[in-house]
């Protein structure tokens, strides 16, 4: 029981590390192209006066699948906004059962998110974007991504939990950012 | 029945829910009870609409400009010329303290930011000429929150966008207040130096000196004179002016200082990246959250029963202060406003205060929460910039707090002071 616990939230670190890390090489890379394409659109209405049809379209787009694949990172590293005095004030037990209880509620948040965010996907092949003339849908796709990675990440969450309840807090360490988000 | 989703919202929130969450889960499971399942459809539909939106790109734009001109070399040629401007007087480091961070206000929106930016730097150099580090740090902390107050603002965005108000009349309106906070604060400083609680000043600098700090700092000096003359001149949208600060902040980064490298700009994307990502999906929540309070009514309810307390808009107009003053304790400045604008904003529109005006009450009232303990955010980060403990922070921050509560009322109860600026540009009828 607490050997597959320990492998199974292994497994999940081991997944969420990588896929994350991919997701966030894929946001910096969007954040930079954002930039260049506004930067480009801002160049040619000002000196050359006459504005693009693409880059405020391709710039949402990006933004779009730069949140989507960064988010998950920032739930998992404890980055959401959350009041957390009144949870860190209570006894240890009621503390423990209230932490679960917001993981579930958070995955089934989650969940509906995702049903409806593949719905949305599957509505978007109908339609094409006005300027880059792409089914809409790969522009939608980034939002069950995004839920998705965030359900891979509450799994990790919950093993390590029940992991930590019955076993030793070592053997289910939890996800530390890295120096990226510290303070200079 | 589906306005129950208020209280069970606060409910998620003081449980420690994360807010994104608490956001959707209170309107969609009081919709789901009252069989109204149709309108989640309509409730996910807006999360993603939020999302994508053109002027929102500001806050990503803003947050990487920040992160570059805090590495780029650009925030100590602020302070040098601080420095050279009134270092000489009593006082003068917390003077100078000050005076920076309205110049960098100028470059960024963000308190946070402000705090570990000029606090890492003028903390220990305040120390080493005689000021206590507590001192120090609430002065720092203090000080951080004219950040958000003089543009550009980053809740300032976020409120234009989720109340469909113009960014650039919100802007405009926060000259004058984020002004009149750093002069009260500068009047704190100047009470406690006249009462001989500071270490003496350093020599007056020369003519040369002063011309060389302010040959080095020019290029960081115009960038706000590019933001604002753009979008208050109507030549940008915000979203094209935060884009070309971070083409400037990169060129004079990059090539003029020579402080940035290539090497270190993923770094610096991935963190803008992640702190807006936070954000916008907070947005998106929020105009979830904002169609379920239409559809419930729940802002007439509350305004109904608000105006049973007194019809008298002076005294809610107090009463709100009191309010978003203990919201802000406790809550970041952002999810806050997000929060509380679709629901206050309309009643007080009602009563006849400008859109502007309760903006700008607002924005520098759940800023000001940011410096006031237990749970101000900026105290925190005062606290791992300077080492010095929050508690101790907490009690020195006391006095500048208190002329920032005077400086709250006088916003609040003299709309003058926030929209002389917007009208006068045109931005306001």
């Amino acid at each position: 029981m607490m050997t597959s616990l320990k492998m199974l939230h292994g497994l999940l670190r081991m997944v969420n590390d990588g896929v994350l890390l991919v997701g966030r090489q894929i946001a910096w890379i969007a954040m930079a192209l954002m930039v260049a394409v506004i930067v480009i659109q801002v160049f040619f209405r000002y000196v050359l006066n006459g504005a693009l049809p693409w880059p405020e379209e391709a710039a949402r787009a990006l933004m779009i699948w730069m949140t989507a694949v960064i988010a998950p990172s920032a739930y998992r590293w404890g980055v959401f906004v959350s009041i957390d005095m009144i949870k860190d004030a209570l006894p240890t037990v009621l503390r423990r059962m209230l932490e679960l209880a917001l993981l579930v509620m958070s995955a089934v948040v989650l969940g509906f998110l995702l049903w409806h965010a593949t719905k949305h996907f599957n509505s978007g092949f109908i339609f094409k974007s006005s300027a880059l003339k792409i089914p809409l849908a790969w522009i939608y796709l980034a939002m069950p991504v995004c839920w998705t990675l965030m359900l891979s990440v509450t799994a990790e969450l919950v093993v390590g939990f029940f992991g930590r309840l019955v076993g030793e807090e070592e053997d289910f360490p939890r996800a530390t950012p890295p120096a990226i988000l510290g303070t200079e | 029945m589906l306005v129950l989703f208020l209280p069970l919202f606060l409910i998620l929130l003081l449980l420690g829910a994360p807010v994104f969450f608490a956001m959707l889960a209170a309107p969609g499971a009081m919709l789901l009870f009252e069989g109204m399942s149709r309108d989640i459809s309509l409730m996910y539909r807006n999360i993603y609409n939020g999302i994508d939106s053109f002027p929102l790109m500001a806050i990503p734009f803003f947050m990487l400009a920040g992160e570059l001109m805090n590495k780029g070399g650009i925030t100590a040629r602020l302070v040098a010329f601080s420095q050279t401007m009134i270092g000489h007087l009593r006082g003068g480091l917390a003077h100078v303290n000050i005076l920076s961070s309205m110049l960098f206000a100028g470059l960024t929106g963000s308190a946070v930011a402000d705090t570990s930016a000029l606090g890492s730097m003028l903390i220990p150099a305040m120390e080493k000429n005689g000021y206590t580090r507590r001192f120090a740090a609430a002065v720092t902390a203090a000080s951080s929150v004219i950040g958000p107050i003089i543009p550009p603002s980053g809740i300032m965005i976020i409120y234009a966008y989720v109340m469909e108000v113009s960014v650039a009349a919100l802007f405009s309106g926060g000259i004058i207040p984020g002004i009149l906070v750093g002069l009260g604060l500068m009047l704190v400083v100047a009470a406690m130096a006249r009462r001989g609680g500071m270490p003496p000043a350093g020599p007056r600098a020369t003519w040369s000196e002063a011309g060389t700090s302010f040959r080095h700092a020019i290029l960081p000096l115009l960038t706000p004179v590019i933001i604002l003359g753009g979008i208050l001149g109507g030549v940008f949208t915000p979203t094209e002016a935060s884009a070309a600060a971070v083409a400037y902040a990169l060129f004079i980064g990059l090539f003029v200082l020579r402080t940035l490298t290539f090497q270190e700009l993923p770094r610096l994307l991935t963190r803008a990246a992640m702190t807006s990502a936070v954000v916008l999906l907070l947005v998106g929540a929020a105009m979830a959250f904002k169609t379920v309070v239409s559809l419930s009514h729940a802002a007439s309810d509350l305004a109904n029963w608000i105006l049973t307390l007194s019809e008298n808009p002076l005294i809610l107009l107090f009463l709100i202060n009191v309010l978003l003053f203990i919201v802000g304790m406790f809550l970041d400045a952002g999810p806050a406003i997000i929060i509380l604008g679709p629901i206050l904003a309309p009643i007080f529109i009602e009563l006849g205060i400008h859109p502007v005006h309760f903006a700008i009450i607002m924005s520098v009232n759940l800023t000001v929460g940011l410096a006031t303990p237990p749970m101000g955010l900026v105290l925190f980060v005062a606290s791992s910039v300077s080492g010095e403990r929050v508690e101790s922070i907490s009690r020195a921050i006391l006095p500048f707090l208190a002329i920032e509560v005077v400086v709250i009322f006088l916003i609040t109860f003299v709309p003058e002071i926030s929209m002389t600026i917007p009208r006068w540009l045109g931005f306001v009828s």
